[in-house]
This record gives structure tokens, sequence and C-alpha cells, in this order.
């Protein structure tokens, strides 16, 4: 144990594992806050159809040179997500077709563009690595740490801002309308969050994990917690231990990162399941 | 707070701890597989094959003419060999991301020896130690230059994949106007 203990604190010398630590938990903390809404809001897919957007835009990006993708896969993926929310109320094209539409459009175009103007001679590697996050999270500049860093406070200070109407949407949209509250305004909001959300933790787990990251520590949560609030901050802790842990296990047993931290929230997940049956959940109102 | 909720807290502090100590125990078996590889007595690179070498009952040093160097483990600055191989991907990374950082400095490391010869129709042949991720997907390759390259390839180097240790200095080179990185080593070990 003593000897697992001084390789982790030697591990912890290394700039670049502090960073990936530090990063991994503001995305997984941003993404279970968010988590919980798209769940209830049945967007659960959400995630994955922007992530394929944030790998098109990363395509193009590389075509064109950038050496900081975000300034086109930012934009790209909150334009999309605004645009797959407003479709929700097309008539000709409904929700999930339109989401699907983008989803596979964008991934097929972005692989398309990667093999016919990449200059980069290991098109398979930066592929696989986009998709499945590698060691990405690992092999971060310091420019793009302090990016994630603003870019989590944003994301938890609108979502604290905006708390209260996020959960009168969440659960009925309808009746939020009525009674006059500005649900486009919210619904953008919840959109531009979740693009920041997906472009950031493309680093963590890569676009093709991404969902796993949003829903399994809602789900998990949602198990034992019935009220709002204490789902989204059960959420949070199970989402942050399950980063944190599975950036260490990774590293410590060279296992991909991406993976190793979607393999922890879905043993989370099963054991928050089989609590449920043994207690049968907590239902409580504020 | 309720009896429910303390006894699932209760449950979840306990898993947690399970979880985390199962996870430190499948490291283990590495941490010691690495151990042993430093631990285990180390072959000079000759001007013979790899199975001449291989075969050597004491591996220790054949012929001290051909012998090119003996590796101190002192002087090494950054030892790639104790990490494991998501974080030796990762420092390589950063090597070639930041070569400013690790300018002038010893590194050891340890992969499969690759050659190749990156312009066609001319004699050069560059040599590398392969660097893999955990997902295989991706690869660095770090150039090695063994004694200013006056060993004779393919004569006096390992066959492609074959695991070498190399021990040498974080150097750069110009070439076509472009600058590469490199280790400047005196020897290479077969593991």
């Amino acid at each position: 144990m003593n000897e697992i203990t001084d390789t982790l604190l030697h591990y912890f010398t290394f700039p670049f594992v502090r960073y990936a630590l530090i990063v991994g938990v503001l995305i997984a903390l941003c993404s279970s806050l968010l988590g919980v809404t798209l769940v209830l809001k049945r967007f659960s897919f959400i995630g994955d159809g922007l992530s394929h957007v944030a790998f098109g835009g990363m395509a193009v990006a590389a075509v064109f040179g950038f050496t900081n993708d975000a300034v086109i896969v930012m934009p790209v993926t909150v334009i999309s997500a605004v645009l797959l929310l407003k479709s929700g109320q097309n008539k000709k094209i409904n929700g999930d077709a339109s989401l699907a539409m983008i989803s596979v459009g964008a991934l097929a175009m972005g692989y398309l563009l990667m093999n016919l103007f990449s200059k980069s001679s290991n098109i398979s590697g930066d592929v696989c690595s986009t998709l499945f996050g590698s060691t990405s999270i690992l092999t971060l500049t310091m420019a793009e740490v302090w990016l994630c860093v603003i870019m989590s406070i944003v994301v938890v200070v609108s979502f604290l801002l905006f708390y209260n109407k996020i959960l009168a949407i969440t659960f009925d949209e309808t009746f939020s309308q009525a009674t006059g509250t500005n649900t486009g305004f919210y619904n953008l909001v919840i959109a531009v969050i979740t693009a920041i959300i997906i472009v950031l933790a493309m680093n963590l787990v890569g676009s093709l994990l991404i969902s796993a990251l949003i829903i399994f520590p809602a789900l998990s949560a949602m198990r034992i917690f019935k009220n709002f609030r204490a789902v989204i901050l059960c959420s949070a802790v199970i989402s942050v231990i399950a980063a944190g842990s599975g950036i260490i296990i990774s590293i410590l047993a060279s296992t991909p990162v991406g993976s190793t931290i979607v393999a922890i929230d879905i043993l989370v997940f099963f054991i928050f399941c089989t609590i449920e049956k043994l207690t049968g959940g907590i239902r409580y109102c504020q | 707070m309720s009896v429910k909720v303390k006894k699932v807290m209760a449950l979840c502090i306990m898993l947690i701890v399970i979880m985390s100590t199962s996870a430190c125990g499948t490291d283990t078996s590495m941490v010691e597989e690495i151990a042993d590889k430093q631990d285990s007595s180390t072959v000079q690179s000759t001007s013979g094959t790899e199975s001449e070498l291989l075969n050597n009952d004491e591996k220790s040093v054949t012929d001290a003419e051909e012998v090119e160097t003996i590796e101190d483990n002192n002087s090494v600055d950054i030892d790639l060999t104790v990490l494991s191989s998501t974080m030796v991907y990762s420092e390589v990374y950063n090597m070639m991301v930041n070569p400013d950082e690790y300018m002038g400095k010893t590194i050891k490391v340890i992969g499969p020896y690759y050659a190749s010869q990156l312009v066609y129709g001319t004699e050069k042949y560059y040599h590398f130690v392969v660097i893999s991720d955990a997902t295989a997907c991706c690869q660095n390759g770090i150039e090695f230059i063994w004694n200013d390259n006056s060993h004779v390839y393919p004569d006096e180097y390992p066959e492609n994949n074959t695991v070498i240790e190399v021990v040498g200095v974080f150097s750069s080179y110009e070439e076509s106007g472009d600058t590469y990185y490199y280790l400047k080593t005196d020897g290479i070990t077969i593991k």
C-alpha cells in the first residue's frame, strides 16, 4: 500500500497530472449539474449529438490549421445546441430526428474532412483520441486549463443564478410559460451551458462517451433521492468522485482515462440501484 | 437527518473505500513488474544479433570493446521506465510540446525499437523508441542518436520491435529548416 501511495505521490509531482485532476473534477461537476435537467427534460442524448458536432468542428479547425480549435468548436457547438432545442418545436422534422440528423451528419463530415485535408501523419490516432479521449486530459496546455476553469465558473454561476427558473421549466415548461417566465431565454441558457460542457468534456472522455458523463450520475442519484436539490447534490458528488478516482486509477493501472471514468459511473449506477432495492429510496419534500 | 439518509451515506462511504482499495490492488502487479525490470541485469548493446545477446546467460557485459556505456541511474533526471504507460505517453507528449523545459536533461526510456528511412532514396535511417498510449491508438516516437550515428545500420542495431532501453540527453538538431528533438545516447540496452 505504501508503494502505491509513493507512486501516486511521485505522479503528482508532474504538473500535467495536477492539471488533469483539476480539469477533470471541474468538468465532472459541471456536467452533473446540467445532467439532471437534461435527463428530466428527456434530452439525455443531446450530449451525444452535440459532441459529434464538436468533432466536426474540430476537424474543420484542424483542416484550417487552427492551433486553438476552441475558436471554431465552441461557436459551432453552441449554434447547433440552440438549433437542436429550437427544432424540438418544428413540426416537419421532430426533435429526435433532427438530433440524429445533425449528429451523424457532423460525425461523417468531420471524418471525411480529416481524411481529405488533414496534414497530420496519424489520422486514425487523431480520430481515436477525439472519439475516446485517450490521454487528452493528461496533455492539456496551461491555456486549456485556464479556459476550462473560467468556463466552469461561468457554468456553475449561471446554474446557481437561474436555479429556480431552471427547476421550473424542467418540471413544467408550459406552466412556467403561462406564469410569465421567458422559457425561450432559459432554454437558450441551458443550450449554451450544455454546449460549453460538451466542448470541455471532450478532453476528458472523448466525444463518444460524453453522454455517460451527463446521464449516469443523474440517473444514479435519482435511484435514491427524489428531491431535485438532493438529486443534483448527490449527482455532483458521484460525478466528481468518479472522475477523480477514474483519472487516478487510469494513471496507476495504465487504462484509458475516459473509459475508466465511465466504468466507475456504471458501477456506481448499479450500486445505487441495489441500494434503492434495499432501502426503497429516499422520498421527502423540501 | 433521517435514519435512512444516514444508512445510505454509510453504505456509500463503505463502497467508496472498497472500490479505492480494490483499484489500488490492481496496480501492485504493475509496480512489481516495473521493479523486476529495474532489478534485472542489463544486456549492453553489442554488434551481435538480438538472439545472441539474449542467449548470454550472465546477461552482463560481454566484450569490453563492444560495450558502449554503462547506465547510471543516479544521473537520470527523468526516468520514464518507472511510470505507467499512460504517464509515459503523457510525459513524452509534453516533451514534444514543451521541449525547452526538457533540454539538456538526461532521460531514461524503454519501448519497442523502430528504424525508419524517413526520406526514401537516401541512405539515412532514423532510430526511435516507440511509446504507445493506453488505448494503443496514439503513438509517440522518441528519436535517439547513438554515438553520433557512428554505428552501422542494420548490423549493429536490434531488429524492429525489439524492446530497448535508452538513456540519453534530450537535445535538438536542425534539418531542412525544421527543429527535431532526440536523445543523444552512448548506448542502448536490449530488454
